[in-house]
C-alpha cells in the first residue's frame, strides 16, 4: 500500500478536525427523526423476516396455511416484498441518506417536524398498502403491488423528506461535493420520477397493451439500480474512507462510473423482458445497456476492493466494515449476474426460475440490507451518545445475516439453474420440474429462518440501546464515559 | 464535480433521456395500436372477453396468481415454450397485440406453476378432460385431478352447504372420502366461477400479420441454433 | 472481537474526519496517482475497456434494431421487403380456405353453397364461362356489379349482383385481397378448374376502370369474353 501512503496522512482523524464538535451537533439534531425512521425500518424488518419464512414455508409445503384466503401464496409473497422494500429499505435509506448528508454536507438539521410527519406519512401509506395486498387490493405488478389508495401517501412522504435532504444539502457549510453526495441526489430524483410515472401509467390510468410491462420493466430495473444500488455506493463510498483512515483508491474514476451508471443503467431494463411481447428492440437495447454495466462494475471494484486492499484485518476487527465488505462483494456479483443475465442464451435458461428470486435476494439482502447494517452499526451509537446495548447480538446478527443470504441466494440460484434446465427440456414433466427444486427451496426456508434470527437480535439490539440512551444518566458525554465500562461487558 | 447544478442537470437529463427513449418511445409507436381487423370473420381481434372472464380477471390478480404463473409465450427456439419438443404453451410467440384488450398486463416473472396464456388450447396427457369441471375439482384440491401437482388448494373459493331441495348442477362431482357429508354439497361461490371463466377464456390461437415477423434459420444452422439454447 | 465497536467507543474519533475526506477527494477527483508501477497501464486498460464496451454494444444495437419496429419480436429477424411491412404471404390452400369463408358468408345468400344459383335469377356458377372464363371480366362482374339480362349457359337470368370492389357506390368496399381470394376459390370449386386470380390483377383492373360508378350489363361487358 505504498502507493496511497503519502496521501494517507492527508486524512485526518477526526479528533483534529477543525471544528470537532460539529459532528456532536449535526449528530445530536439528527436525533428524534433517524430514530422514528430507523425504528420503524426495523419493525417493518421483523414483519418482512416472519412474512419471509411463511412464503418460503408455502412453496415447498403447499398445505402450509391453505385453508386462508389472506395468507395465500399469491398474497404473502407480494406483501414480504413489500414491507421488505418499502418498510424496510426505505425507511432504512432515508435515515442513513440524511446522515450521509448531513455529515457530508456538514449542516445540522434545521427541524424535523418536516421529516416526522414525512416519516408518518410513509408509514401509513406502506401499513394501507400492504393491508390492502393482504385483502386482495393488489395491483398484481411486481413491486409495485400496493393498491392505489395508499401510493399517493408515499409521494408525498418522499417530497417532505426529500426536500429536507436537500435542504441539509445546501444549507450546509461544506463547499465539496463528494462521491457519496452524487449518489445520493441520483436517488433522490430518481424515486419520484420513476415511482410516479409508474403510478400514473401502470395503476391510475393504464396505457394500453405491453407498453405496461416495458414502464414496469423500467421502473424496477430503476429501482434497483438506481436507487437501492445508489443509496448503498453512497454508504460504501462514504465509509471505506473514514474507517479505514485511506482515500478511495482510484478516486478520479468514480465520477466516470457514477455517470456510466446513470446513463445506461436506466435503460437496462429491457433486458428483462427478453424474449417476451415487447419490441425487439426494447430487448436489443436492454441487453447492450446491460452490457454496458461492465465498465462501472470494473470502476467500482478498482475502488473499493483497490481501497480495502492490505488493509482486510481492519475489515476483520470492525463490524460495520465487516457488513460493508460483505455488500461489496455482494454488489460486484449482482452486477455480473444482470450482465450474464442479459446474454439471450442464459437468459432463456433462468427466466422465470428461481435463479431470478436469487439475484433479488443477493441485490436487497446482501448487497443493499448489509451495506446499511453496516452503517447503522456505525450511526446509531454516534446518534443516540451510547454504545451498543449487546455485543453478542451483534456477532449473532452478522454471522446469521451473512450465513442466511449465502444459504438463501445459493439454494435459490442452484435450485434455480436446475429448474431452468429442466424446464428447458420440453420431455420433463412439468411436476417433475417442480419436484426437483423441493430440496432447494427447502434450503431457502433454512436460509429465511437463519435470517429471521439474525434481524431479530439486531432489532432487539436497537430497541434494548434505545431504551438504554432514553435514560437520563446517559445522556450527556460524561455520563456516558462513566457508564462506558459497563457498557462494554 | 464539486458544482451541484451539474449534478441536478446532469441526472434530469440522464432520466429524461431513458424515460423518453424507454417509455414515450413506445407509447407513441405502439401504445396506440389497433386491434386488427378481420374482414373475412367480420371480427376485431383480439376480441372483447366476456364480462364474466373480465371479473374472473380481477380474482386472478386479487389472488396473485402472476406470482407463480406467467401468461407469455416466448418464441421457438428460446427456452421450452414452443416449437419442436417443446411444453407446446402456445402455437406461436406472444405478441403485444394479444394484450391489447387488457387493462393490465400480467406477463409475469416467475414459474414456479406452468404458464397459463393458452389454457384451453393446450394439449397434455393429463388433461384428457379438460373442461370447467376438471377446472373447479383442480382449484378445490389440485391433488384430485393432479396427483403430483404442488398447487395449493382454493378450497376458500368454494362453499360446503346442505342441499335444499333438487341437488345444484354446479356441485363438485366429488367420489369418495374427498366428498362433503353426506345432505351437503360443494358449490363453486361466484368468483371461482368468474376465475374458471376467466382461465377459460385465455387462448391467443389468432394468427396476426405480426405473428409471421420471426427468424426463420437457414437449414444448417438451426442445429447450431438449438445447441446455442442448451 | 465484534464488540470492537464496544471496546473502542463511540466517541473513538480516530475515524477519518469528514472535512478531511471531502478536502482529500476533491483533490483527488482532478489528480491521477503518482507515477508508479502499474499506473500508465491502468487508464490505457480502461480506455481500451470502454472503448471496446461501446463499439461491440453499438455493433449488437446495430444489427438487433430490427428497424425499431413495435411489429417484430424477434431480433433476428430479417425483413424481406423494406417497406418494413412484413406480411407473410398465404399459401394457396390459405387463399382457397380465405375465399371460401368470404364465399360462404356472402355469395351464398344468391348462388347457394353448391354454386348452382337460382332458376331465373341468379346464374349458377358450377360449370359457367363466366367465372372459368376471361379473368377481365369476372373481376369486372365482381368490382362494379352486374345489371339486366344476362345470357348464362343458353339460360337468361334476370337478377342485379352487387358491386363489391372499392368502388363508388359499392356497399361492401371488399379488399382488392379478398376479391382475389373469392374468386380464387370459385374458379376451382365445384369442378371448375380455371387458373387462380391475382391480387394485383384485381387491383390492376380496379385502377383501369376507376372512373366507372355504375354496374356493368351484358353488352358492355362482352370486349372482355
Amino acid at each position: 500500500m505504498a502507493t496511497d501512503s503519502s496521501l494517507t496522512s492527508e486524512l485526518t482523524p477526526e479528533r483534529s478536525a477543525k471544528h470537532p464538535e460539529e459532528v456532536s451537533i449535526i449528530d445530536a439534531s439528527l436525533r428524534t427523526p433517524l430514530v422514528v425512521l430507523i425504528g420503524s425500518a426495523l419493525v417493518w424488518l421483523l414483519i418482512a423476516s416472519v412474512l419471509g419464512v411463511v412464503s418460503a414455508w408455502k412453496l415447498h409445503t403447499p398445505a402450509f396455511l391453505d385453508a386462508c384466503e389472506f395468507v395465500t401464496y399469491g398474497r404473502v409473497q407480494p406483501a414480504q416484498t413489500n414491507a421488505f422494500i418499502f418498510g424496510w429499505g426505505f425507511n432504512a435509506a432515508f435515515a442513513v441518506s440524511l446522515w450521509l448528508m448531513a455529515r457530508l454536507s456538514r449542516g445540522a438539521l434545521p427541524g424535523s417536524g418536516v421529516l416526522l410527519l414525512g416519516a408518518v406519512f410513509w408509514n401509513l401509506g406502506v401499513t394501507l398498502g400492504i393491508g390492502g395486498i393482504i385483502l386482495g387490493f393488489s395491483t398484481s405488478l411486481e413491486w409495485l403491488e400496493m393498491p392505489g389508495f395508499a401510493t399517493p401517501l408515499l409521494l408525498v412522504a418522499y417530497a417532505l423528506i426529500g426536500s429536507w435532504s436537500l435542504v441539509v444539502f445546501r444549507a450546509g457549510r461544506s463547499h465539496q461535493i463528494y462521491a457519496s453526495q452524487w449518489y445520493l441526489i441520483a436517488a433522490l430524483f430518481c424515486f419520484p420520477w420513476i415511482y410516479s410515472v409508474a403510478q400514473v401509467m401502470l395503476v391510475f390510468s393504464p396505457v394500453r397493451g405491453t407498453v405496461q410491462s416495458i414502464i414496469h420493466a423500467w421502473f424496477s430495473s430503476n429501482l434497483f439500480l438506481l436507487w437501492f444500488a445508489s443509496i448503498g455506493l453512497a454508504i460504501i463510498y462514504y465509509f471505506l474512507p473514514k474507517l479505514l483512515v485511506k482515500p478511495v483508491s482510484n478516486y478520479y474514476l468514480a465520477s466516470l462510473s457514477f455517470w456510466w451508471l446513470v446513463i445506461f443503467g436506466s435503460w437496462a431494463g429491457g433486458a428483462r423482458l427478453l424474449g417476451g411481447p415487447v419490441p425487439a428492440w426494447v430487448q436489443t437495447v436492454g441487453t447492450a445497456a446491460s452490457f454496458m454495466l461492465v465498465v462501472p462494475l470494473v470502476i467500482l471494484g478498482m475502488n473499493h476492493y483497490g481501497t480495502l486492499a492490505g488493509r482486510w484485518s481492519v475489515v476483520k476487527e470492525n463490524l460495520s466494515l465487516r457488513f460493508i465488505a460483505f455488500g461489496i462483494v455482494a454488489l460486484s456479483l449482482v452486477l455480473v449476474a444482470w450482465v450474464v443475465g442479459a446474454i439471450h442464451g442464459v437468459a432463456q435458461i433462468i427466466q422465470f426460475t428461481h435463479v431470478t428470486t436469487a439475484q433479488i435476494q443477493l441485490g436487497l439482502y446482501g448487497f443493499f440490507s448489509m451495506v446499511v447494517f453496516g452503517a447503522l452499526y456505525y450511526i446509531v451509537p454516534r446518534m443516540l451518545d451510547t454504545a451498543w446495548a449487546n455485543a453478542p447480538l451483534t456477532t449473532v446478527h452478522f454471522w446469521a445475516s451473512a450465513l442466511g443470504v449465502v444459504v438463501l441466494v445459493g439454494s435459490l440460484a442452484i435450485g434455480g439453474v436446475e429448474q431452468g434446465l429442466r424446464l428447458a427440456d420440453g420431455s420433463i414433466a412439468f411436476a417433475a420440474v417442480t419436484k426437483a427444486t423441493l430440496p432447494y427451496l427447502f434450503a431457502a426456508t433454512i436460509g429465511f429462518v437463519i435470517l429471521a434470527i439474525g434481524q431479530l437480535a439486531f432489532v432487539l439490539n436497537f430497541f434494548w440501546t434505545l431504551s438504554r440512551a432514553s435514560a437520563p444518566a446517559v445522556r450527556t458525554m460524561k455520563g456516558l464515559l462513566a457508564a462506558q465500562p459497563e457498557a462494554a461487558r | 464535480m464539486n458544482r451541484a447544478p451539474l449534478i441536478f442537470l446532469g441526472v434530469f437529463f440522464a432520466f429524461a433521456f431513458s424515460f423518453v427513449g424507454l417509455v414515450l418511445t413506445n407509447q407513441i409507436t405502439y401504445g396506440g395500436l389497433s386491434t386488427h381487423v378481420d374482414e373475412g370473420e367480420g371480427k376485431a381481434f383480439p376480441m372483447q372477453p366476456s364480462g364474466l372472464a373480465a371479473q374472473g380477471k380481477r380474482v386472478y390478480q386479487d389472488l396473485g396468481c402472476v406470482t407463480c404463473h406467467t401468461q407469455q409465450v416466448r418464441r421457438a427456439g428460446f427456452g421450452s415454450d414452443m416449437g419442436e419438443k417443446s411444453r407446446a404453451w402456445g402455437e406461436r410467440q406472444s405478441v403485444a397485440r394479444d394484450y391489447l384488450r387488457e387493462e393490465r398486463v400480467l406477463l409475469g416473472s416467475m414459474r414456479i406453476g406452468p404458464d397459463l396464456r393458452n389454457l384451453t388450447t393446450r394439449k397434455n396427457p393429463d388433461w384428457d378432460d379438460f373442461s370447467a369441471d376438471w377446472l373447479y375439482r383442480y382449484l378445490y384440491d389440485p391433488k384430485l385431478v393432479m396427483t403430483d401437482s404442488r398447487m395449493p388448494r382454493y378450497a376458500f373459493l368454494f362453499e360446503t352447504r346442505p342441499i335444499v331441495g333438487e341437488p345444484s348442477p354446479k356441485a363438485l362431482k366429488l367420489s369418495g372420502s374427498h366428498g362433503p357429508e353426506a345432505g351437503h354439497e360443494i358449490v363453486p361461490t361466484d368468483r371461482a366461477e368468474a376465475l374458471v371463466g376467466y382461465l377459460l377464456s385465455l387462448k391467443d390461437t389468432y394468427a396476426y400479420p405480426e405473428t409471421n415477423n420471426v427468424y426463420t434459420p437457414p437449414a444448417p444452422e438451426a442445429g447450431e441454433q438449438k445447441e446455442a439454447g442448451q | 472481537m465484534s464488540a470492537d465497536q464496544n471496546n473502542h467507543f463511540f466517541y473513538d474519533q480516530s475515524d477519518a474526519s469528514d472535512e478531511s475526506i471531502q478536502a482529500v477527494h476533491s483533490q483527488l477527483l482532478h489528480q491521477k496517482p503518482e507515477p508508479r508501477e502499474g499506473y500508465k497501464a491502468m487508464p490505457l486498460f480502461l480506455l481500451g475497456l470502454v472503448s471496446s464496451m461501446i463499439f461491440v454494444t453499438s455493433i449488437y444495437v446495430v444489427q438487433h434494431r430490427v428497424g425499431f419496429s413495435p411489429m417484430v419480436y424477434d431480433e433476428r429477424f430479417e425483413p424481406k421487403d423494406t417497406a418494413g411491412g412484413a406480411v407473410a404471404e398465404l399459401t394457396p390452400e390459405q387463399i382457397v380456405a380465405a375465399g371460401k369463408k368470404h364465399y360462404t358468408s356472402t355469395c351464398v345468400a344468391c348462388h347457394q353453397a353448391n354454386g348452382q344459383g337460382v332458376a331465373g335469377v341468379y346464374p349458377p356458377l358450377a360449370g359457367s364461362d363466366w367465372v372459368t372464363g376471361n379473368e377481365e371480366r369476372v373481376i369486372r362482374v365482381l368490382l362494379h356489379g352486374l345489371t339486366g339480362p344476362i345470357d348464362v349457359g343458353g339460360t337468361t337470368y334476370n337478377g342485379a349482383m352487387p358491386a363489391f370492389g372499392k368502388v363508388t357506390g359499392g356497399g361492401y368496399n371488399w379488399s382488392d385481397e379478398k376479391v382475389a381470394q373469392v374468386l380464387t376459390y370459385i374458379r376451382g370449386e365445384w369442378g371448375n378448374q380455371a387458373a387462380p386470380i391475382t391480387k394485383d390483377k384485381v387491383t390492376e383492373v380496379l385502377n383501369a376502370e376507376k372512373d366507372r360508378g355504375k354496374p356493368w350489363t351484358q353488352g358492355e361487358l362482352d370486349p372482355f369474353k
